[in-house]
């Protein structure tokens, strides 16, 4: 005999069936019905329903009993194209198909935070059903202007160079650019691991589209791994999931997003990536035979990605102060960053991080390309703390570039030159970080006043990054209360400044006569 | 330019009330559909014939049964149809017999359907189950 199934309740289950039973019992009515003409490639043409409304759920019936749910995406005067969501394989020609009267919803809610779901809300976790009590339009319009206010609360990644350099803001769009394998990824997950360590209370949504699921896998148990997957959604589609679950999931996933915003709570939604994204809806929209335009894109793809990013906001304070961060990522081919779809979300976006591949492969990680990433918010959403010490950042790193090409073809350099290499040589080193090791305020701050301060420019390069971890150990160490001050973000006083440098420059000593005494 | 259905379903269905030698125009039609290339199209355009020829009062409806209907559940059928269409002249109903659904009938029409099978009872009482569970 097999094992009963556990948590079945037989009352449960007889009020059920009475309730199905009493329902059936109503005389069904005439309902508007349409017939299935074509189908094929995830795309169903359906004779009829003339009252369908753009984007409304449909319900196809498959083989046997089953019931597909496909969306309207074409209302044409003599039949409707609509995209399946799930197996068109259960679908023929003839099958009946009905409207539902809704468009498509998702469910949304505290119960989705720790799940992987996918674009439907459906789990893929394998941790049951998902019991949300809300549910909410996966297409809506964005606040308007009256509703927002302006970015002004830093969102802190952990990573010294952007939050020094490219400062990202609640509420903001801040665009990963990059070739493949840059390191795009890895700075987003390393901002949803220091919200974690940071305690900030920021939900995090991670929408893949198109991704390996193997990459997905891994990316879950990095995140469970780093205790992060209890303030995280992941919103899961691979590359063999149909192209309209591919278009609908950074959709769904804003609309989770946007219960937290809506509610006065934090949220930070990354869309890995959106030109598979694009690639999605390019598919969809030549299927059904919409006219393509530049690169067989359609003409609305603009539209595809701009209506999606003006959800992340910063809303006012009578709208309750909450935020959507979105962090977009684009993949570029050979570095092209003015293709279509790179062009595209630029213009859309608040600022944008761009990788660079050959930083990448210098050891140079994070592969931030100083001088073409931007923040549009920039300094509005800087720590005070950080942002006093790096002001300078930036131009000396401008400097060092100019520089750095012109010193291969020259050894008689004047002194002044010779510094600024050598202090661009040690800022770049000190700006590398490891994966999975985000920065607190107080930790950036060290290293930063004491770059920027010169108590590194004796250190040996090949041991900056020793000194940088025994400053920050004795900092930790022997000033904790200090160190909490400064996490706080707020700019400190100059004896605390002081303090830190007499650190730095003692520890640098110590490299010196390490030095010296090796000669 | 391609024409549109509708406006062809319109023109045809305009013959329909109007014309007596039905076999001239199927060949019409037919011949129109081969030399435009709109052969699968035929289907469509016949159910928006049907529709267009229901809204001047000539109700045809396909019954899908399980058994053979005998005439006084024929006469239940046009009884049904009648209700729902109050200005129907005159009312159609073809037969079609479909073992799969068990039982109860099903009224076709072109953008309406009514189904009391008991089929779609079956299928309705396991997604009602479904949703609960």
């Amino acid at each position: 005999m097999t094992q009963p199934a556990i948590d079945v309740s037989i009352k449960e289950l007889s009020d059920d069936i009475r309730s199905a039973i009493a329902e059936l019992k109503v005389r069904p009515e005439i309902e508007s019905t349409g017939v299935v003409t074509r189908i094929g490639d995830g795309v169903a043409w359906i004779y009829g329903l003339t009252s369908c409304g753009y984007n409304e759920m449909l319900t196809i019936e498959g083989t046997g009993d089953e019931h597909i749910t496909a969306f309207a995406f074409n209302l044409g005067e003599d039949e409707i194209g609509a995209v399946i969501l799930g197996d068109d394989t259960a679908i023929k020609a003839g099958a009946t198909a009905r409207l539902t009267g809704k468009v498509l919803e998702v469910p949304v809610g505290p119960e989705l935070v720790g799940r992987v779901v996918n674009p439907l809300g459906q789990p893929l976790d394998g941790k049951g059903a998902i019991k949300a009590s809300e549910t909410d339009r996966v297409e809506k319009v964005a606040p308007g202007v009256l509703d927002r206010k302006g970015v002004h609360e830093p969102l802190m990644t952990g990573i010294t160079a952007i939050d020094a350099m490219v400062p990202i803001g609640r509420g903001q769009r801040e665009l990963l650019i990059g070739d493949r394998q840059t390191g795009k990824t890895a700075i987003a997950v390393d901002t949803m691991i220091n919200q974690h360590r940071q305690n900030t209370g920021v939900i995090n949504i991670y929408v893949a589209v198109g991704q390996k699921l193997s990459k997905v896998a891994r990316l879950i148990e990095r995140l469970k791994r780093e205790g992060v997957m209890d303030q995280t959604i992941v919103v899961a589609t691979s590359a063999s999931d149909p192209a309209s679950m591919q278009y609908l999931a950074p959709y769904a996933g804003a609309t989770m997003g946007e219960y937290f915003r809506d509610r006065g709570q934090h949220a930070l939604i990354i869309y890995d990536d959106l030109s598979k994204h694009a690639a999605a809806y390019r598919q969809m929209s030549l299927l059904l035979r919409r006219p393509p335009g530049r690169e067989a894109f359609p003409g609305d793809v603009f539209y595809l990605h701009s209506r999606l990013l003006e959800r992340a906001v910063k809303l006012s304070d009578e709208k309750g102060a909450g935020s959507l961060t979105a962090l977009p990522i684009i993949e570029t081919q050979a570095g092209d960053i003015s293709a279509y779809i790179p062009t595209n979300v630029i213009s859309i976006t608040d600022g944008q991080i761009f990788m660079e591949t050959n930083l990448f492969y210098q050891g140079i990680r994070p592969a931030i390309s100083v001088g073409l990433s931007v923040s549009r918010v920039g300094g509005n959403a800087q720590t005070k703390a950080v942002k006093s010490v790096a002001k300078s950042l930036r131009i000396n790193l401008a400097q060092f570039r100019e520089l750095a090409a012109f010193s291969q073809f020259s050894t008689d350099l004047d002194p002044e030159t010779r510094h600024r290499i050598e202090r661009g040589q040690r800022l770049t080193e000190l700006l590398k970080q490891p994966q999975y090791t985000p920065y607190s305020v107080w930790q950036m701050y060290a290293i930063l006043l004491a770059a920027t301060e010169g108590c590194f420019d004796t250190v040996p390069l090949d041991k900056i990054k020793t000194a940088e971890a025994n400053l920050l150990r004795e900092l930790k160490h022997d000033h904790p209360k200090d160190m909490e001050k400064v996490n706080t973000g707020d700019e400190p006083d100059d004896k605390l400044r002081e303090k830190i440098v007499k650190i730095a420059h003692k520890i640098a000593e110590s490299y010196r006569s390490e030095d010296k005494e090796t000669k | 330019m391609k024409q549109s259905r509708h406006l062809l379903a319109q023109a045809v269905a305009d013959k329909t009330l109007h014309i007596k030698d039905m076999k001239q125009l199927s060949r019409e039609v037919a011949a129109y559909l081969l030399h435009e290339g709109l052969v699968d199209e035929l289907d469509s355009l016949l159910r928006d014939v049907i529709a267009i020829r229901a809204e001047h009062g000539l109700v045809e409806a396909e019954a899908v049964s399980a058994h053979q209907l005998s005439d006084a559940d024929l006469n239940d059928v046009r009884a049904i149809l009648k209700e729902y269409y109050p200005h129907a002249k005159q009312v159609t109903v073809h037969q079609r017999l479909d073992a799969n659904l068990v039982g109860g009938i099903k009224l076709v029409m072109p953008h309406q359907q009514l189904d009391e099978s008991v089929r779609a009872s079956i299928s309705k009482f396991k997604s009602l189950t479904a949703e609960r569970a």
